[in-house]
Formats: structure tokens, C-alpha cells, sequence
């Protein structure tokens, strides 16, 4: 049988969205959440856990309210309480 | 050094610990899971520090911890946290043994070379990459065989690294009752107990003369030699036989329609049944559940008196049992499938009342429809069960979880 997907010059939507499978996951974004740098309300966002934060990277945190994104900035360091786990590598949304 | 590095992965906790990376509100909590079966199959960290492990009974648990936190277990999550805990260690070596749903163990002799590193800084670092990914802590043992890296993985606990040298051996066998060993049951030990043996040191330290006088038999005698130091007990690469076969679909809009439920859980038992075949193997044993729409998982584990691969008998016996799980008026989302107890195709031996020949035809049967599905697709033909499953209009997402969703931002 023929695979057509190999003879095409096609991409996966996952292999699109997703580098590194083994630490990506998925979060929703609340209905009531304010615009983070492009993201809104309802936008399903795609983040790997990793230690490795660098100035400018959208950084998912994680406190005892749940989750919250901000853009990463030396300056103001996260501490504390507040726990940075990983950084949003996409984003999408649908319409219909 | 050694000769052989081998490393041992134990995830601490690790389905309660799954549990709480799946669900935030669940970090820092004593909790367990095991819920649907009414005994604890894992206990948080938390749980633990207050006494609470596998053996409690739930209730005793509950008295222990009144704030207690008791899950269904979610077999899906933990598989695809075993399938990513795998993966991220493969990306140092191909040499991995997958032991077990939260344990593996690794060969890493020769890639100090090769990483320009030590072998101790080898094992954090790959310790540091499984638990920054994915969310939760491991024991690490490195050491010279598989018998003593799960020795060292175990010593400190959780979160700990332990290295043993020929020159600590002593000091970690010393104290270490012979039934912590691995691969020594109970019933082993005591008898070795009555011939003085002890510790793993008593074990380690007996002459070959006293190992064939006492008629000790080959696997035992593979443990001795690897609490000596020797390297014995090879990785087995890839697990010839799967430990389970799990097939899950959630179904959108979800249903409290009995027959459209149970002909989804139709349409998994023949793609689970069919996977089973491709392995030339039958099972033993399944587990079938059905998931609620507040995701709490319902189910029951059964044994076959013939292990099969043929859906047809899977599935009388879910529809003799499934008034057992189900529940009108609730409203189901998903409904799943998982397969154990695998013996090869060629191992199966005839009962007495001609049961295994009629299993014998089925699986002439499907074999057929398996060579249909190859040239026409998957339920190309397919049991009158699944019907409505598969006529289905609603949204039928594939593989759950593949990325798990793990919460909302807000």
C-alpha cells in the first residue's frame, strides 16, 4: 500500500506545535483571563516544563490559585510562593 | 569502577504523584489512589510521611488521615507519564529494560567517553531532565548490576541519589534484611533465614561450596553473585511481551445511553483485542471501566478461564458484568479497555472440557478479519456490539491524553 503522507511534502499539525513531546503540556485559558501577549481568553496554550527561563520567554506559573502566564523579565524575578515550571512553546484557538 | 554501570529509575509515588501533577489543587496533600477498587495502590508522599502506604486498608487510611484525599486511578495518565519516563532516558541510551509502569532500569557503561562526563553526573542529569519534565521526583540508584542499582535507588527515598561502590558494598548490605532484595519473595528468605542467613551480607558473603550444598537454584544464585558486585541479570532490551494493552475513547456529547456505552466499549475491546493478535498474544486478565462526566472512573477487573484474543469472548463477559458498573441516570464520558496477563499464542494448552476449541475457532475468525482490516482498514468488519459506536455522529477523540491537559489559566 501506498503511504501517501511519506510522498507528500505534509507536516503534522502536532509535529507543527510540539518540539519536545516528552515534557509539552496542554492548558486552557480561562474565559475570564485579561490578554497575555497575544493569548486570550479561551486559547488552548501548549508549555514545556523546564528549568531554563531566558528574558522574553512567556513563562507558565504555578501558585496554590493554579496557573498564570507572564512575559519572563530578570529583572523581576519570580520568588517564592510564585513557581515558574516551564515555558508556553504555542498556542492556538479554534472559531466553530 | 566496575565493569558495568547500571542505573535504576524508581518514580517516587509515582500514580499519586501523577495524580497531583494532572490536577495542582492535589500538591502538598496526603492522597492515595486506588479508589475504584477499594485499596490503595499508591500513597503521595504526603500520605506516606503520616504512615499510610499499599499495605493499609483504606479505611484504616482514612482513620490514620481523616483530610485524606482518595482517587480513581487513571491508567491512561499513568501509562503516558511511563511512556515519556522512558523516552527521556532512551535519549541518553538505547540500552533501557522498561521494568514496570514507574521503574527502569539503564546500561550506561562507556558513556562517561562519551558524554565527557563522570557516571555519577551522568545519572543526576538524567535524574534532572525526568523530573523537571515531568513534574515529579525520582529515586536513582547507580551501581554495578540490576540487583544493586534497585538496592541504591531504594535507600534513600524520595528524591534520592545513592551510588554503590565496591568499597561501600558492605556498608549497604550490612543492615539490609534479605527479604528488600529483589527477586527474594518471602517464602525464600524465611527459608534462608533458617539456615542463619539474615542480611543480604550474610547471603553475599556465603562460599560457592555452601551456595551448591543448600541446592541454591540458578536466579538465586545470580542475586548472590550480583550482591557481590558480579553483573548477571541481563536488561531485557524490549519487552517481548506488552504488560497491558489499554484502549480508551472519550466520546463527545457524553451519554447515560446503557447500549450506545456499551458499544463503545465494544468498538475498544476489538482495537485492543486486535493489538493483542498483531502480538500473538492472548490474556489472561482485563480490567474494563467506564469514566464518569465528573472523571471518576467506575470498573472491574475479570479473568478469563482461557486466555483469548478473540473479542467475541471478552465482550460476554463485559455484558455479564457490566450491570455491575453501570449506573443509570449517570452520565458517561469515556469508556476503556485494558488487557493483562498476556501468555504467547503458542503456549496455550488444552483444558479438559473442549472449552480452548472453541476459542481455538474464533481465533481463526479474527485472524481472517485481521487480513481484511490490513488491505481495508481498521473495523473494515466488526462485531454487531460496536455498531453504534462506530455509526456514531458525536466527536470520538483518539488516544486521551496524549498531551495531558493539566489544568486552566487564569
Amino acid at each position: 500500500m501506498i503511504n501517501f503522507r511519506e510522498l507528500a511534502d505534509t507536516k503534522t499539525i502536532g509535529e507543527y506545535l510540539i518540539r519536545h513531546k516528552e515534557s509539552t503540556y496542554l492548558l486552557e485559558v480561562d474565559s475570564n483571563t485579561l490578554e497575555v501577549n497575544g493569548i486570550h481568553a479561551g486559547d488552548m496554550v501548549l508549555f514545556e516544563r523546564s528549568g531554563d527561563t531566558k528574558q522574553g520567554d512567556i513563562v507558565v506559573i504555578l501558585t496554590q490559585n493554579g496557573y498564570s502566564i507572564e512575559r519572563f523579565s530578570e529583572v523581576r524575578r519570580v520568588s517564592g510562593e510564585k513557581q515558574i515550571i516551564g515555558v508556553v512553546t504555542a498556542s492556538f484557538r479554534t472559531y466553530v | 569502577m566496575f565493569e558495568r554501570v547500571i542505573l535504576h529509575f524508581d518514580g517516587d509515588s509515582f500514580f499519586a504523584s501523577v495524580e497531583q501533577v494532572m490536577d495542582y489543587r492535589l500538591r502538598g496533600r496526603p492522597l492515595v489512589t486506588g479508589g475504584e477498587r477499594g485499596a490503595i495502590t499508591s500513597a503521595s508522599i504526603e500520605a506516606k510521611k503520616i504512615g499510610i502506604n499499599r499495605g493499609v486498608s483504606l479505611r484504616d487510611a482514612k482513620k490514620l488521615c481523616p483530610e485524606l484525599v482518595v482517587v480513581s486511578s487513571d491508567y491512561v495518565s499513568y501509562a503516558i507519564f511511563a511512556e515519556r519516563m522512558y523516552a527521556i532516558v532512551r535519549e541518553f541510551t538505547p540500552l533501557i529494560e522498561e521494568y514496570s509502569i514507574d521503574e527502569c532500569f539503564a546500561d550506561i557503561t562507556g558513556l562517561d567517553r562519551v558524554f565527557k562526563m563522570s557516571y555519577a553526573d551522568i545519572a543526576i542529569a538524567i535524574k534532572k531532565k525526568l523530573e523537571t519534565s515531568l513534574g515529579l521526583t525520582f529515586g536513582v540508584g547507580l551501581g554495578p548490576n540490576k540487583v544493586l542499582a534497585k538496592v541504591a535507588s531504594k535507600h534513600r527515598k524520595p528524591a534520592g541519589f545513592t551510588i554503590i561502590r565496591q568499597n561501600t558494598l558492605e556498608s549497604f548490605l550490612k543492615t539490609l534484611p534479605l527479604e528488600k532484595v529483589w527477586g527474594i519473595g518471602p517464602s525464600t528468605s524465611t527459608a534462608l533465614s533458617k539456615l542463619g542467613v539474615f542480611t543480604a551480607l550474610d547471603f553475599a558473603s556465603k562460599n560457592s561450596g555452601w551456595i551448591d550444598h543448600n541446592h541454591i537454584s540458578k536466579p538465586y544464585r545470580e542475586t548472590w553473585l550480583e550482591l557481590q558486585g558480579y553483573f548477571q541479570k541481563k536488561l531485557s532490551l524490549k519487552p517481548d511481551i506488552p504488560k497491558s494493552i489499554i484502549r480508551s475513547r472519550t466520546f463527545s456529547p457524553p451519554s447515560s445511553d446503557k447500549e450506545f456505552v456499551f458499544s463503545q466499549l465494544s468498538k475498544n475491546i476489538e482495537s485492543a483485542s486486535a493489538k493483542a493478535r498483531s502480538h500473538g498474544l492472548r490474556a489472561g486478565l482485563f480490567y474494563f471501566y467506564l469514566k464518569t462526566q465528573d472523571f471518576k472512573y467506575q470498573g472491574k477487573d475479570i479473568s478469563l478461564m482461557i486466555p483469548s484474543s478473540s473479542p467475541n469472548d471478552i465482550i460476554s463477559l463485559v455484558k455479564k458484568y457490566f450491570c455491575e458498573v453501570w449506573r443509570s441516570g449517570v452520565v458517561y464520558r469515556a469508556s476503556g479497555i485494558s488487557l493483562r496477563g498476556f501468555i504467547s499464542n503458542t503456549k496455550t494448552t488444552n483444558d479438559l472440557f473442549g472449552e480452548s476449541v472453541k476459542t481455538e475457532k474464533s481465533a481463526v475468525v479474527f485472524r481472517c478479519l485481521d487480513k481484511l482490516s490490513a488491505k481495508y482498514g481498521e473495523h473494515t468488519v466488526f462485531m454487531g456490539s460496536s455498531l453504534r459506536a462506530l455509526t456514531f455522529s458525536g466527536v470520538n477523540s483518539g488516544r486521551p491524553l496524549d498531551i495531558p491537559m493539566v489544568g486552566k489559566v487564569r
